[in-house]
């Protein structure tokens, strides 16, 4: 059931000795102390998270990043709402999304109601500040919660669900992909700077989409400090057709995978998926991998592609959820044309 | 307001048929409301809003007794729900949520019925999120396969004019793999498959030498999230029984041709071993457009758990 304390955005009288505020620099170090306290509780397979981590995933980030605090008298980070941005294009518009992650509270202030507060504050302040309609504010604030956050999220904010995220998979050996024919792959360390115009060429096709530009992609992929990806690009006579993105890790409780993390086609080149597909089956056996997984939004023609290729569609524990900002393009409009792929998300 | 809300009573049908028409989604015969209103093994559950003595809007759920977490409870279809408008530009909030309070406060609790569903849209599914509490359960997805031009038909595969005991042994065996389920008994099947006016379902069963029944699939040629196609309606076959599956769907195709259909599509929960396994024989996923939602009355049991748990076909709504 929603609660009906929506609707106010500065802290409740038991809290007066909270100060809602964005990050400062510096916050970084009482920030990752809560953090690592907070998750510690609460997940058994957590490791500390690290100073070069954060100021990777928050002050990298091209497309940069917002944070919001809850700060006790003595400077003590007591939570947060943190949120990598996402330069977006939408219906040929520049716009920004901002995925909400890490969000906490630390224990002492996360009872019940008390802690819904203090969501609702922080969703509240964020949207005050920064939702909009200029290209420099955002159009929607999403994520991929837990269910605990979830309830929390819908009661306390009205985030709404945009998708029951299905994943995709198959074993490398079941891949099968039809012909390549004039398709050059090369196996690359970094992304080069015509990907703009492949992503160009792609807004025609999905209407919601993150920049993919080379600044962007190599933040995501090649300075990651954690993970190593291959990239792969497909080329037909010099001009960029599409690329794709191989992780290996984990994902939705299953070990060891081989994870097409990121994967963009220009439209009608179905030689070019059936390229990298075949690419990501290669790589897959070579480095023993037994399942490629991934998860595309259903309504992508790669879908399909995926499934004609063999891959199966199974459940995953994850839903994206959203709360729309602009009037226009509420959820189910975010359902139906926004694009995106495991690198949109923190999943990987 | 100056209506009225109050339960739906017998002498209300002509007036509720004239409310009805044109006023909701599906085209709704006199015989089709006396079946799932008065012949529903389940029961019933429908307001109306009088204005006078003039029916102005109705909400109905389509009852189903479910077996969930080990004991039975009841989980209802949002039905034929209409409602005027409360004044120029407040849409009809007012009366629909008042209809559809009114009859949860009369049946919904932890301890009563748990669960109204549907696939609400548009500015149905605004006021239901918004108002309501419904959330999404899944995005629905459909299985789908073309039907070949021709294929040997199956051996050992029966058409049943009617369910009888077996149905319920047949799903208790099936049963303990779900959380949650409509019952599929006798008189569950035989309402909702056989009995239903001018939806009568095709009922496919696969026998052992005994004569036990081991599996069915209901399918009906019908229009539904874009498609006309030959639908499985329904679908009951231990995982671990894939040659059943196998002759049913081999049976079905069958069916589906000679409907003239071109295509055999269903809907099965994803974490079902026969979604998986349909994929296997060339079905594939695609997104149907409409959204499962719940308005949960148990904290325990609510959307995210429904997703994971819930044995849901299409037998559960009465699209097809």
């Amino acid at each position: 059931m929603r609660a009906r304390l929506f609707g106010f955005d500065r802290l409740p009288a038991p809290w007066g000795g909270l100060t809602i505020r964005s990050y400062q620099p510096g916050d970084e170090h009482e920030i990752l102390a809560t953090f690592n306290r907070v998750f510690a509780r609460i997940d058994v397979t957590f490791r500390p998270r690290t100073l070069g981590f954060w100021r990777w995933r928050f002050l990298e980030n091209p497309s940069g990043s917002s944070i919001l605090l809850a700060v006790t008298e003595d400077g003590k980070v007591a939570g947060q709402l943190a949120s990598i941005n996402q330069r977006m294009r939408m219906d040929g518009a520049s716009t920004y999304f901002s995925q909400g992650v890490d969000q906490m509270t630390a224990p002492e202030v996360n009872q019940g109601l008390r802690r819904g507060n203090l969501v609702g504050v922080f969703n509240n302040t964020f949207q005050r500040l920064h939702a909009g309609e200029r290209p420099d504010q955002h159009s929607l604030g999403w994520g991929t919660p837990v269910p605990t956050a979830w309830r929390s999220g819908k009661s306390f904010a009205r985030y709404q669900i945009v998708r029951t995220q299905l994943k995709l998979r198959a074993a490398p050996g079941e891949i099968a992909v039809g012909p390549a024919g004039g398709v050059a792959l090369e196996e690359v360390r970094a992304f080069p700077e015509d990907v703009v115009e492949l992503f160009e060429r792609c807004t025609a096709l999905h209407a919601a989409i993150a920049v993919r530009d080379k600044a962007q992609l190599d933040w995501r992929w090649v300075a990651h400090p954690e993970k190593r990806a291959r990239i792969v690009l497909a080329r037909r006579g010099g001009e960029l057709l599409g690329y794709a993105v191989l992780v290996r890790g984990d994902f939705d409780g299953e070990r060891d995978l081989a994870l097409v993390a990121d994967h963009l086609v220009a439209p009608r080149e179905p030689a070019a998926t059936a390229a990298l597909l075949g690419w990501l089956a290669d790589c897959a056996r070579d480095e023993g991998l037994a399942q490629v997984t991934t998860i595309l939004p259903d309504s992508a023609p790669e879908w399909l592609d995926f499934q004609s290729a063999r891959f199966r569609v199974a459940p995953t524990r994850y839903f994206f959820i959203g709360k729309q900002y602009r009037r226009a393009y509420d959820v189910r409009w975010m359902n139906r044309h926004w694009y995106y792929t495991l690198g949109d998300t923190d999943l990987v | 307001m100056p209506f009225v809300v109050r339960e739906v009573r017998e002498a209300d049908e002509p007036s509720l048929l004239t409310g009805l028409e044109g006023r909701c989604a599906t085209r709704r015969s006199a015989a089709e409301w006396r079946w799932y209103s008065h012949a529903n093994p389940a029961g019933r559950r429908a307001f109306v809003a009088l204005d006078g003595e003039r029916i102005v809007g109705h909400y109905a759920v389509v009852p189903r007794r479910v077996w969930i977490a080990g004991r039975e409870s009841v989980f209802g279809e949002v039905v034929d729900a209409f409602a005027p408008r409360a004044a120029p530009g407040l849409a009809r909030e007012l009366p629909y949520v008042r209809l559809a309070r009114a009859l949860a406060a009369a049946h919904a609790s932890p301890g009563g019925d748990l669960v109204y569903y549907g696939f609400p849209a548009g500015a149905e599914w605004r006021v239901a999120n918004g108002l309501l509490d419904h959330e999404v359960v899944r995005d629905q997805m459909v299985l789908v396969r073309a039907v070949p031009s021709a294929s040997a038909a199956p051996s050992g595969v029966v058409r049943l004019e009617r369910f009888d005991h077996q149905a319920r042994w047949l799903w208790d065996r099936c049963c303990g793999r779900f959380g949650a389920g409509a019952i599929r008994d006798e008189a569950a099947l035989n309402w909702r498959l056989v009995e239903r006016p001018g939806a009568r379902c095709e009922i496919l069963g696969v026998r052992d030498a005994n004569g036990v029944l081991r599996g069915f699939a209901a399918l009906r040629a019908g229009q539904l999230a874009g498609r006309a196609a030959a639908w499985i309606v329904d679908w009951l076959v231990p995982p671990e029984e894939p040659d059943v599956g196998a002759l049913l769907l081999a049976a079905a195709e069958g069916w589906a041709r000679g409907a003239g259909r071109d295509e055999l599509c269903t809907v099965l929960p994803e974490w079902s071993p026969w979604f998986d396994a349909l994929q296997r024989a060339g079905f594939l996923v695609v997104p149907s457009g409409l959204s499962l939602s719940a308005r949960c009355f148990a904290r325990k049991f609510d959307e995210v758990w429904l997703r994971e748990n819930w044995w849901f076909t299409l037998s559960d709504v009465l699209s097809v």
